[in-house]
């Protein structure tokens, strides 16, 4: 069971990719869902998975998996969830302003949390700065999502 | 004896503070000190509560009120002034200022400088830290002019080595990892290979922990290796960071420089209290540094 949290879906590149490979998760029999608080009216994929609310993914026993670091401050207090993920899509801390290193180090050298990246030189830069990333899925990749829902 | 400090976000007299309160508990040393926030309590209160022995102050502190305590009660004072100060009942005991203001102050001052310095009280026990390891390591302050020169450097070790930089001043580029507190600094500082200093000092906490530095710039202590061009910092950053026996010998050498040259805050509150006729506080410092390098 794979579940991704978003706050609010917008018709931005790294949404557009999520869901449509959700879709396409769920065309090959893996159990997907969303967590978002809403839908942008411009949004422009149809989604065919199960959408809930974000609170409700407390109550997921799945694999729980985020691009946004702010969300991903959340993946911490999931009780259930079987793993947790933070996907950097992009470097994201880059664009925080005004950031402290305490924001991010609890959150990326957490026990709990696993990294995923979009590509080799993430990797390689992910790893240096932080630890080593479980996965490369280049922009959610409903293949390598399948990967992480067998070995999980 | 009762010293008081105010709390003015300023690292100078955070350092004093923890000097002295590394000796707060030292025989023969009786010691109270207070940290004082200006901005909860007047002064006229502090010493009508505290009745300090001594005070550090700082020129923008001054005013009629303070002048009034100076008739009122038997207190020496050490003031932080880069300006001349106005006419008050007592000069100042001491004077702490930097090189470039002594020319505001006259001949009878007992003038103190404050230069940066390694901190011995926060650093002496900096324990390595995986999750903040790194080949290279780069602190940014607050108050750092990054030039392009300096910038295109950074960028060379970004892309060459397993660089991260740290600091108040934000780099372009995802090897900034943010704004760190004191625990951190230390931690970073102690868990690098290498650190480079664009001139923000912390060469001298590097050394005191046996983390070698390259220091940029003409101005730089002749005794640590320096840099000006791009040339200079990869021919000293690839012969330390291949080199474990020399990377090790060189850090020696840095720390002994630190040690020898009294170039700690525990030196210079030695000397403030020296020039403040209190030879076994000035003692008691020098011999907790001892300990603590020992």
């Amino acid at each position: 069971m794979i579940g991704i949290i978003k706050d609010t879906l917008q018709p931005l590149a790294k949404d557009l990719m999520a869901i449509e490979n959700l879709n396409q998760l769920n065309d090959n029999n893996v159990n997907s869902y969303l967590f978002c608080n809403g839908v942008a009216p411009s949004f422009p994929l149809e989604i065919n998975t199960t959408v809930l609310q974000k609170a409700q993914v407390l109550d997921f026993n799945g694999i729980v998996l985020t691009d946004d670091l702010m969300v991903a401050q959340e993946l911490v207090n999931l009780p259930y969830a079987l793993k947790r993920y933070l996907y950097f899509y992009d470097l994201d801390w880059k664009y925080i302003n005004n950031f402290s290193f305490s924001h991010i180090s609890n959150l990326l050298f957490h026990d709990n949390i696993d990294i995923i990246v979009r590509s080799k030189s993430h990797y390689n830069l992910v790893e240096s700065l932080f630890k080593k990333p479980s996965y490369i899925m280049e922009e959610w990749d409903y293949k390598t999502l399948k990967e992480i829902d067998q070995n999980a | 004896m009762k010293i008081i400090i105010p709390d003015l976000n300023l690292p100078y007299f955070y350092n004093m503070a923890g000097c002295l309160q590394s000796i707060v508990s030292n025989p023969g040393i009786e010691i109270e000190l207070m940290l004082w926030n200006p901005q909860m309590k007047p002064i006229i209160d502090v010493f009508d509560e505290r009745s300090p022995d001594i005070i550090f102050m700082h020129e923008q502190l001054l005013n009629p009120a303070f002048n009034v305590m100076l008739q009122e009660f038997d207190c020496r004072y050490i003031l932080a002034a880069g300006k001349p100060y106005p006419e008050l009942h007592r000069q100042p005991d001491v004077i702490l200022t930097n090189e470039s203001s002594l020319p505001n102050f006259s001949s009878s001052d007992k003038i103190a400088l404050t230069t940066p310095a390694a901190d011995v009280s926060s650093t002496h026990n900096a324990q390595k830290d995986e999750r903040l390891s790194s080949d290279v390591l780069v602190i940014t302050h607050s108050n750092m002019q990054l030039d392009d020169n300096m910038l295109f450097m950074m960028d060379y070790l970004c892309s060459t080595y397993r660089t991260k930089i740290v600091g108040d001043t934000a780099v372009n580029g995802p090897h900034y990892l943010g704004r760190i507190n004191p625990i951190e600094r230390i931690g970073f500082i102690k868990s690098s290979k290498l650190l480079i200093d664009f001139g923000s000092s912390e060469f001298l906490d590097a050394s005191f922990v046996k983390t070698p530095s390259l220091l940029y710039g003409p101005l730089a202590n002749s005794k640590f290796k320096r840099f000006q061009t791009l040339k200079e910092l990869k021919e000293h950053a690839d012969q330390l960071l291949e080199d474990e026996e020399l990377r090790k010998e060189y850090a020696n050498q840095c720390y002994q420089q630190i040690i020898q040259e009294g170039l700690t805050y525990h030196n210079q509150c030695s000397n403030l209290f020296t020039l403040l006729e209190e030879p076994h506080i000035a003692r008691a410092l020098l011999d907790t540094l001892k300990e603590l390098t020992s």
